[in-house]
């Protein structure tokens, strides 16, 4: 039986979590106390030996992301992603609705680190009670001196400013990020140029996810070795999972690194919903490809398990289908979802993801032929690789991964199709 | 906008202030667009063409500009509010979890599809995507806040609640 | 200078250019539709996907500054694969109308896909995503939004270069279309540019609009003539009729761009032409209309000529000569009463006229008012409507001989004793000199209507009546000379590089 290792939701359950006054009481702003008494790039040195990787998707690791900022540059900005839109992702929501003074204070100490005096936190427009604690924790850090010109008394500067988004999924891409904060429509930028180098108005830039600063605390407070004991050699510490969908006691659960989805799901989670069968899992977000239940029983929970598995963890998000679900159903869900959210600029994708969705739409509705079925996946590959951004991928993948896996479901919905194949699902 | 019967939109005192706080940790004047808007949104309820107006002479821009951002997103308000706004997640994890049924009740229930408003114009009602609460699906957001883990008895409490007000 | 392989060939080509221009340099065209040299890059439209050695994605060459050793490869099966992928994704929801579309012809979309374009008329056709068909956009732009792919480059074009930001982009996925905003039009004095550039025929200009299918047009390289700065144009003409007048590209001038009131300042020169010389007495044969002119000038100390900062360069030393040989005493002076404009920042410039520069250095005083209030009791006006720019001058021409040498039925032609018809900018090889100084030839597009001629023809008829001689056995000989004596005027401009550059 495994239980969860609370480091970062240590104190998510206790009674107002979210203020100044509890986080203090349980040590908070030591750590960064600590780390401003320290040389910056000391302190980016124990973040590259601790082995953190970014939580907000691809999994980069932190410290070394933070080299690749130009030694000469003028002025840097953090910009921490709090833009949490990836479909069955929902842990930075706790962070920042339940503990938003652990990411500041990780914000504080990156900055430090980053020689940065401005960071911006770019929250999703929905978020309205984490908004409002998070725009009363930065309000107490100003008041109590953590932030503003003299930054726990050190005579640094840090200021940090709340940018709120309005509705739109591309925008937790990093670049796009950064246009709408520039008042700009919410459209990744080509790269190169790398925001290290030509970022926010043009400066030199670093975007982290909220839960990516959250880790920084803890690793300054109890030292990269102790942070490297949990989890796994290539993915160390703890991670935030969010686990929705079938499954008896959906949540956000904070387990090591490399944890076997099996025992997630049956001792953390309670098993699937009602007892029944596990039929498919996503492992790390919607965009993720997707696996049956077969290949799920054999996966741990990090990033190269994952990777050898077929697929990726991505933002930890995981979906759970059981033996009722429809898949042809559940892939309409989901390119329904990335025809709504392309951000329009590439031809291929904004094209494309519409015309993904509506041949999904027309499967599921048992109306398409199979030259239909045959178009879509072709789609896939035409509307890959040739972007600006890697959204386009994030459409690929679902739809490569649910129409080969579970090809039979689409099979049997389409008008020609030879009926050999059972109607599965509901 | 003097042309116009409208109420007249503007900046509060309050508001000019700020604005003025803020204005420095924009290194463009663009970058207040956003900011902006959402005052505009929370004062008003919605944005107008009137607005947009004033938005862009406070950041150096064109209204089109503005227009063309506040209509990137999804939860700038263009036309007038609606007193209740429930918006159904209908995405994957919540799909699971029933959200389907949950859409079609309130369909039912308030006699209007997904994207329409009641005649009284008290009632909106938008399917949409992931809202990061999928742990507790099906779940909507009423103006700004969560409802989460719905049931159909759920949902017809609140109906009720919100019909008497 | 940095050395690339393209498709196998190497080539040198300077450092820091796009891999899509260093192309064009090579000779390579690589299918695009949102770049444009023009305008900044923004790498959307993904039509220009090529290989380059050691990176396994495809890369846009609009986007990718070429670097030293690079080999790209432009036509393997990958790339052209790309290209059809893309094709299908903008012909999918394009209603393809061309027989009624004002941009066949010119259309980059019909154009691939003749090349690449494919159907499977197997897959169930959906509706396309249907938008707004025929939007006015202002006074002069047309907007068919079902047309539109979206390149972007008529928003860039309106916030990059004139800085209106009129147009923008609304919605975001398949929904985005181009707008101004709800209740503004597309007002800015540069707006038909949008329709040059615009890949497609989303954007036309309400004027041209199926008036003339493009592929009967001839063009012929022009100056524009509607103010100092001297745009260059190219002068697209059917039937001897001009159609339309686009910007040509000088990077010195005016780049790829002209402004909308010298785009559309045209139809006086196909139209409400002076066709015969006509006097007191009615019409006139030339010659007939040379000897009338004669008989006023027996006393040259009572004549007053009137040239034009319209007139071209090679007209108004024609006429210098003429006063200098055959005219000796009478007085010549230049100048134009046309009201002036603003500079706005961009290329309109204040002085309305193309060759005022022109003008002056080649020696013709400016003191046309005080001339004109003067004794003379014989004006003889060149190309220049006095009385249409100050009609309050009819006193003071009240009650002189007046002789009108004019292209078109102007103020000045109705008031005048005797009217010679001559031709305009577009029959004429000639030049202007803009403000910069820059000497600008241009080529005739269309032949002289009735018995226009050339300021050059009458003059020299002129003398030959008064048995004098100009001294130029041709215009070229006229040219020539006036080349070499006039400092700064030796360097021929003459720019032919196609607008749209592929
Ligand atoms: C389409 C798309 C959506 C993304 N959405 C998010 C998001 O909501 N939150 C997030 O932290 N990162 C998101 N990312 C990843 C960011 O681009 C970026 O990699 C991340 O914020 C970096 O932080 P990290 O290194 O700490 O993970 C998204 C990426 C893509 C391509
Ligand atoms: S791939 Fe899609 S989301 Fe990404 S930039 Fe292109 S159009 Fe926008
Ligand atoms: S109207 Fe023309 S120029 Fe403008 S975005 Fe559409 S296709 Fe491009
Ligand atoms: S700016 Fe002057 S020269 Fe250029 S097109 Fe306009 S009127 Fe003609
Ligand atoms: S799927 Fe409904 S909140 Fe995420
Ligand atoms: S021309 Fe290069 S992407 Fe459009």
């Amino acid at each position: 039986m495994i239980e969860e290792t609370k480091v970062l939701t240590s104190r998510i359950h206790k009674k107002d979590s979210h203020t100044l006054e509890s986080y203090r009481e349980d040590g908070g702003y030591e750590a960064a106390a600590m780390a401003l008494a320290m040389d910056p790039d000391e302190v980016t040195a124990i973040v590259k030996d601790s082995g953190l990787r970014g939580r907000g998707g691809a999994g980069f690791p932190t410290g070394l992301k933070w080299t690749f900022l130009p030694k000469d540059r003028d002025f840097t900005y953090l910009c921490v992603n709090a833009d949490e839109s990836e479909p069955g992702t929902f842990k930075d929501r706790v962070i920042l609705d339940l503990d938003p003074h652990l990411m500041i204070e990780g914000t504080v100490i990156s900055c430090h680190a980053l020689k940065s005096e401005h960071a911006f936190i770019y929250i999703r427009g929905e978020f309205c009670r984490p908004y409002r604690r998070l725009v009363a924790a930065v309000q107490e850090a100003y008041e109590a001196g953590i932030l503003g010109d003299n930054v726990l008394g050190t005579g640094r500067k840090l200021d940090i400013t709340i940018h709120k988004g309005a509705g739109a999924y591309i925008c937790g891409e990093e670049t796009a990020l950064l246009n709408s904060i520039e008042g700009l429509r919410g459209q990744p930028r080509i790269k190169p140029p790398f925001p290290t180098n030509h970022g926010l108005f043009g400066r030199s830039t670093v975007i982290n996810n909220v839960e990516t600063l959250a880790n920084v605390p803890v690793i300054l407070k109890e030292g990269a070795e102790v942070y490297r004991s949990r989890g796994t050699e290539k993915s160390p510490g703890t991670r935030l999972f969010s686990v929705s969908g079938h499954v008896e006691r959906p949540g956000v659960y904070e387990l090591e690194h490399g944890v076997s989805f099996k025992d997630m799901l049956n001792d953390i989670c309670g098993g699937v919903k009602g007892g029944r069968a596990l039929k498919a899992v996503v492992p790390g977000g919607s965009s993720v490809p997707v696996l049956t239940a077969e290949e799920s029983m054999k996966l741990q929970m990090d990033f190269e398990s994952c990777q050898e598995c077929g697929t990726m963890l991505g933002s930890a998000g995981v979906i759970v289908m059981d033996e009722t679900t429809d898949m042809v159903w559940a892939l309409d869900k989901l390119t329904h979802f990335y025809a709504h959210e392309s951000c329009g600029q590439c031809t291929p994708c904004r094209e494309g993801t519409g015309w993904v969705a509506e041949l999904v739409h027309l499967i599921n509705q048992g109306r398409a032929k199979s030259a239909d079925f045959d178009k879509l996946i072709d789609l896939g590959t035409q509307i890959c690789g040739n972007t600006i951004c890697v959204f386009s991928d994030a459409v690929f993948m679902p739809v490569m991964s649910y129409t080969t896996k579970f090809r039979s479901e689409f099979e049997s919905k389409l008008i020609d199709s030879a009926p050999v194949h059972e109607k599965v699902g509901a | 906008m003097a042309t116009t019967e409208k109420t007249e939109v503007k900046f509060s005192e309050a508001r000019k202030q700020e604005i003025e706080r803020i204005r420095g940790r924009y290194e463009t004047p663009r970058g207040l667009i956003m900011p902006l808007l959402w005052m505009i949104q929370d004062d008003y309820g919605w944005i107008s063409y009137d607005a947009m107006e004033l938005i862009a002479g406070e950041c150096e821009t064109s209204p089109a500009w503005v227009y063309s951002i506040a209509t990137f997103y999804t939860m700038f308000e263009l036309e007038k509010p609606i007193r209740y706004h429930l918006q159904v997640c209908n995405t994957l994890s919540c799909g699971l979890c029933g959200s389907e049924s949950i859409l079609a009740h309130l369909e039912d229930r308030l006699g209007i599809q997904a994207g329409e408003s009641t005649e009284d114009g008290r009632f909106r009602l938008t399917a949409v995507e992931c809202l990061a609460s999928c742990g507790t699906g099906p779940m909507m957001q009423m103006n700004d806040e969560y409802y989460e883990s719905l049931t159909t008895e759920k949902v017809d409490a609140m109906l009720e609640e919100w019909n008497c007000d | 200078m940095a050395k690339i392989t393209i498709n196998g060939v190497e080539q040198a080509v300077e450092d820091g250019l796009y891999l899509i221009e260093a192309a064009r340099r090579c000779g390579v065209d690589i299918p695009h539709y949102c770049y444009h040299p023009g305008l900044p890059v923004e790498g959307n439209c993904r039509m220009c996907s090529v290989e380059v050695e050691g990176i396994p994605k495809l890369q846009t060459a609009c986007t990718t500054i070429v670097q030293d050793g690079m080999v790209v490869i432009t036509d393997s099966e990958k790339v052209v694969g790309e290209r059809s992928d893309v094709m299908e994704f903008l012909l999918r929801n394009h209603p393809i109308d061309c027989p009624i579309c004002d941009q066949a012809g010119e259309c980059g979309l019909q154009d691939y896909y003749m090349e690449h374009g494919l159907h499977d008329s197997r897959i169930t056709v959906s509706e396309k995503v249907k938008k707004k068909k025929r939007v006015d956009l202002g006074p002069n732009v047309v907007l068919d939004s079902e047309r539109c792919i979206l390149c972007t480059r008529c928003v860039r074009f309106c916030k990059d270069v004139v800085g209106t930001e009129e147009l923008v982009i609304k919605n975001r996925s398949n929904h985005a279309e181009i707008t101004t905003f709800p209740g503004k039009g597309l007002v800015n004095p540069y707006a038909l540019n949008t329709v040059d550039i615009c890949p497609v025929g989303a954007l036309t200009s309400r004027k041209f609009r199926f008036q003339c299918r493009v592929w009967y047009m001839k063009n012929a390289t022009s100056i524009c003539p509607g103010c100092e700065r001297g745009c260059n144009i190219w002068i697209d003409h059917h039937e001897n009729k001009i159609q339309r007048l686009r910007p040509r590209l000088n990077p010195d001038v005016n780049n790829y761009w002209m402004c909308d009131e010298g785009r559309l300042d045209f139809h006086w020169i196909n139209d409400d032409r002076v066709l015969r010389a006509e006097g007191p007495d009615g019409l006139m044969r030339p010659d007939e209309a040379d000897r009338a002119v004669l008989a006023l000038l027996s006393n040259p100390g009572d004549v007053l000529i009137v040239a034009s900062p319209r007139s071209t360069n090679e007209s108004l030393f024609a006429l210098k000569r003429f006063v200098e040989v055959a005219l000796p005493g009478a007085a010549l002076t230049g100048g134009s009463f046309r009201p002036t404009g603003d500079d706005d920042g961009f290329l309109r410039l204040p002085d309305k006229n193309p060759n005022s520069r022109g003008m002056r250095e080649i020696g013709i005083a400016g003191d046309l008012e005080n001339r004109l209030n003067g004794s003379a009791g014989v004006v003889l006006v060149f190309e220049n409507d006095l009385l249409g720019d100050r009609p309050d001058l009819e006193s003071v021409l009240a009650g002189k001989k007046v002789v009108a040498f004019t292209s078109n039925r102007t103020a000045t032609a109705r008031g005048a004793d005797l009217v010679v018809p001559v031709t305009t900018y577009a029959e004429l090889n000639g030049s202007f000199t803009n403000h910069a100084g820059l000497r600008q030839e241009f080529r005739s597009a269309i032949r002289p209507p009735g018995d226009s001629r050339s300021v050059f023809d009458v003059v020299k008829s002129l003398s030959g009546l008064l048995g004098k001689e100009l001294g130029w056995e041709s215009e070229t000989a006229l040219t020539k000379e006036m080349t070499d004596v006039i400092t700064g005027w030796g360097v021929r401009v003459e720019e032919e590089t196609e607008l749209h550059a592929g």
